[in-house]
């Protein structure tokens, strides 16, 4: 049985619905990740299950218990602010044991488990300190003992990793990974950082408009994108205009406003046919970039031209042109020694799978 | 005790009756004043004796309205001068301060930002009574000494601006310091770095930034010379600016005029406040 | 941007801040110190003595009513708390947006007003002929005229209302600054209201309870038109003891003895106040 289950999520405010018939399941011990652009209604989504908004309909269950008319102080659910919320006026110690005074825990088991915590979290002997003595890190994890020492059946995250900056991120999300799964507790993290989500979770929802897109593991929403949003969301894409020109079977053939043909395989339970218009998705780290034509057997397969390099170390980008439509198309730039002298206006080779692009008709499914 | 946090109905209830009490208790006491001054009795009190605009227009004793009223006339004239020099004074020195305070850093700063906070904590009744000593001091010594006397040190209107222009001044300093911090002083280099000499960059950058503090700050330095009682009290002499006037009167028991004045007051110091926040909003 | 510490600009900055602070702060007290240590011996000459602070406390008068007006000032400012606190809170957490604004300028307006208009409204509502005695009246649960002015309730009643605004704002600035997510933090502990208060709003918010009770103690303190014009002639406040002094008997060195009581007793309670709460004097103040 999933620790933590939603049917029909819905919450209005005056003027829109933030979230708009949300279901989902957590399974017990996971991570689980909320990823959405802002404003797509994650942080109601958490500020309802830590009971902070009310719901104007559906139900959550926690192990199976109904959380409606629970308030946020009596809910097997702890939560780390998007700032951490940690009180400035108790010392590490006593922010860690404020949710067990609360409880009556006596004082002699408190210090015994705030000092296990401190200990598991990797700041053993801070204790005394004072919050702001603390680095940006260490608050951190200050503010995910303070809930972890409660053994919540859930610890609900609020883009704790906004505030830091980049090598410290980097850092915090192996650091948050390990801290989930050393303690095996359920933890549901709302972000808009796809790396964030990709990196740390068993299961990713991506979320916009008030509703989940699609609900995945993270392989699933980077290989397998089950909408346009989510393809254009997650990882870098090219994504193509067009109208299909042949279909048989799952082969499909797209023509995109500029002119390029291109072989696509349909997913499953695709629809279109021809004369729809779709969009195509085809990523730029898939297209295999040669100095000499040499494509094998994949389905598509041409020449382009370099317009321009996006220096950006191992990120680097190429954005070229094909010769005969006017269609542009980023790819990978490789760090293999022959690739060193490229400039504008070389000429380049490309190809790529049919089942590397992701086909979606436009209007479907948002 | 947050509205994302559930609450009882009953304790949201008793909580907004609690506020509303609060309100009512800030306003009847004005507006009761407000509302005698249309009373047709020769005193501000019970029983109610019809509508009258008398007590503004009136010119027969001993129903004298504020406009036939020279004495009451005469003391907002001297409320109105004190006030504006007090204004004035305490605006040049604030801003001063606030450069110094903010822009610089010398030995004994803290000393003298503890000494400058200190008429926020000194009574206003000896605040009063010290700079009366202190005058009367030195204008008996220069008599005793020259024969010269110094008649704007005994008990007068001279004396009063400098008292309140004492602790006036802290405050303008403190509003218009709040606001010097917050400017950004690139933009000054920024002017400077365009051919600005640097007394050009505050004149043309800075000063304008600090235009709504220096407006809050006039105003409110204005409004608490014209209200101030205690200081005043103190340092009078012959001349009586409003508050003492109205004082007298009120000991020794007073027709509705006074409602009157109270009424005149309370709009000026709205339209003075509305005039401040309307400056305020334009940033 | 600091350029040369000491160039003509530092000095037309720093001497009239000097100016103002020696001449009409320090000296003042300086010379009213001085004035209130000497006796006079003969015309025109003084000698030095501690008479006038001995004859504060020997004539019970002056002490008790020293005492007396110390005592109600800290009843005063504990009121004033009290009522001042919810309301604070009310406006700061549990209104958001227009209503917020709106309901803070309410809270001011009455404070644009002159003190004395405030004391005359409340004559106006408690004298014997007033309004609160005359609705009483009317609905009948009492039968003749009701004074309520002239005595210490309605001085009380007065110095509160003087001194709200003084604490209301303080406050409420302290908390709007606080986070709503540590009251959300604490809730989600666990944590309920009470000891919520207790453990983070108070806390939080202590740098503003402390500047708005020492503001409204001083002026409460040094308030002379309230407990006059409401406690009538028994108020029995320190001020009309200096204000008898120096006006009334003329006599300046008693009026100047009594001053710097008064002064001591502020600065005690001030200090108090800071060291209590372990608070700083410019922070509290500077704000």
């Amino acid at each position: 049985m999933p620790v933590l289950e939603c049917a029909s999520l819905t919450k209005r405010f005056a003027d829109f619905t933030a979230v708009d018939n949300v279901s989902m399941a957590v399974e017990q011990g996971s991570f689980y990740s909320i990823l959405g652009p802002s404003g797509c209604g994650k942080t109601t989504l958490m500020r309802m299950l830590a009971g902070f908004e009310r719901q104007d309909s559906g139900n959550i269950r926690i192990e199976g218990k109904s959380m409606t008319g629970v308030a946020p102080n009596r809910r097997p659910v702890n939560m780390v602010f998007q700032h951490l919320a940690l009180f400035p006026n108790m010392s590490v110690a006593g922010n860690i044991a404020y949710g067990l005074k609360r409880r009556n825990t006596p004082s002699a088991e408190r210090e015994r488990r705030v000092g296990e915590v401190l200990e598991r979290v990797g700041l053993a002997g801070s204790g005394n300190k004072r919050i702001e003595q603390l680095s940006g890190g260490q608050q951190q994890r200050v503010a995910i003992a303070r809930c972890l020492v409660l053994n919540p059946q859930v610890l609900l995250l609020d883009e704790p990793l906004g505030a830091l900056d980049l090598k410290l991120r980097e850092h915090m999300k192996i650091e948050l990974k390990r801290l989930q799964s050393a303690f095996g507790t359920t933890f549901i993290y709302i972000t808009h950082d796809q790396s964030e989500a990709l990196v740390m979770s068993d299961r990713v929802a991506v979320m916009n408009h008030g509703r989940f897109e699609q609900v995945g593991s993270p392989q699933d929403l980077y290989y397998r994108p089950g909408s346009a949003f989510v393809a254009g969301f997650v990882g870098d894409n090219n994504r193509w205009q067009g109208v299909i020109e042949q279909r048989v079977g799952a082969k499909v053939r797209v023509r995109t406003e500029q002119g390029l043909p291109v072989e696509a395989q349909a997913a499953a339970g695709f629809q279109g046919g021809v004369g729809d218009a779709v969009e195509l998705f085809v990523r730029p780290e898939a297209i295999r970039v040669q100095l000499q034509d040499g494509g094998g057997e994949a389905e598509n397969r041409l020449q382009a031209r370099v317009i321009e390099i996006v220096f950006d170390g191992a990120r680097s980008r190429l954005q070229l042109r094909q010769a005969d439509s006017a269609q542009e198309i980023l790819v990978n730039l490789p760090h293999t020694p022959e690739f060193a002298t490229l400039g504008p206006g070389d000429r380049l080779y490309l190809s790529w799978h049919a089942h590397q692009c992701s086909l979606f008709t436009v209007g479907a499914g948002r | 005790m947050l509205p994302s946090i559930p609450q009882s109905a009953f304790f949201r209830r008793a909580y907004q009756g609690y506020v509303l009490l609060f309100f009512i208790y800030l306003a009847t006491p004005l507006l009761v004043v407000a509302l005698f001054a249309f009373n047709d009795s020769l005193f501000p009190s019970l029983p109610w004796r019809g509508w009258t605009l008398d007590w503004f227009l009136g010119r027969d004793a001993p129903v004298v309205g504020l406009l036939h009223d020279p004495d009451l006339l005469r003391s907002i004239g001297i409320s109105l001068w004190v006030a504006l020099f007090t204004t004035f004074f305490s605006l040049v020195l604030a801003t001063g301060n606030a450069f110094l305070f903010e822009r610089q850093d010398f030995p004994g700063k803290g000393l003298l930002y503890i000494l400058m906070l200190t008429p926020l904590v000194i009574p206003g009744v000896i605040l009063g009574v010290s700079i009366l000593m202190l005058g009367s001091s030195v204008a008996n010594g220069v008599e005793n000494w020259s024969g010269y006397g110094i008649e704007w040190l005994r008990p007068g209107l001279v004396l009063v601006v400098i008292g309140q222009f004492a602790f006036i001044s802290t405050i303008g300093t403190l509003i218009i310091a709040a606001r010097l911090r917050k400017f950004d002083t690139s933009l000054e280099e920024a002017a400077m770095n365009l051919g600005a000499s640097r007394l050009q960059a505050v004149a043309t950058v800075t000063l304008p930034f600090l235009r709504p503090a220096l407006v809050g700050a006039g105003v409110v330095s204005f409004l608490m010379s014209f209200e101030n009682f205690n200081t005043t009290l103190m340092l009078v002499g012959s001349d009586a600016p409003l508050t003492i006037a109205m004082f007298d009167r009120l000991r020794e028991g007073s027709t509705p005029v006074l409602n009157a004045v109270s009424l005149l007051l309370m709009l000026g110091s709205g339209l003075l406040a509305l005039f401040s926040v309307m400056v305020q909003r334009q940033r | 941007m600091k350029r040369s510490q000491f160039g003509l600009g530092f000095w037309l900055l720093l001497a009239p801040l000097l100016l103002w602070l020696v001449l009409l702060i320090l000296l003042p007290h300086v010379d009213l110190l001085l004035i209130s240590l000497r006796l006079r011996s003969g015309p025109g000459t003084y000698r030095f003595s501690l008479h006038h602070y001995a004859e504060f406390f020997t004539e019970p008068l002056y002490w008790r009513t020293f005492l007396r007006t110390a005592i109600m000032s800290l009843l005063a400012t504990l009121l004033t708390l009290l009522i001042a606190f919810p309301l604070a809170y009310y406006i700061a957490k549990m209104m958001r947006g227009r209503a917020k604004q709106l309901l803070f300028l309410l809270c001011l307006i009455p404070f644009w007003v002159s003190e004395l208009v405030r004391t005359y409204g409340w004559m106006i509502l408690l004298r014997e002929s007033g309004v609160v005695s005359g609705l009483l009246q009317w609905s009948g649960l009492t039968g003749a005229p009701l004074e309520m002015l002239y005595n210490d309730a309605a001085i009380m009643v007065g110095l509160v209302y003087t001194a709200m605004l003084f604490m209301v704002v303080p406050l409420i600035t302290t908390l709007d600054s606080l986070d709503d997510s540590l009251i959300e933090a604490g809730y989600d502990l666990g944590g309920n209201g009470w000891n919520l208060l207790w453990e983070v709003v108070v806390p939080h918010a202590m740098p503003g309870i402390v500047s708005g009770c020492i503001v409204v103690f001083m002026l409460t303190l040094g308030n002379y038109l309230t407990p006059t014009l409401l406690g009538g002639k028994d108020s029995l406040w320190f001020t009309e003891q200096i204000y008898t002094q120096f006006i009334t008997r003329f006599n300046w060195e008693q009026g100047s003895a009594f001053g710097i009581l008064l002064l001591l007793l502020s600065s005690l309670m001030v200090w108090l106040g800071l060291r209590l709460s372990g608070q700083s004097f410019t922070q509290v103040m500077g704000r």
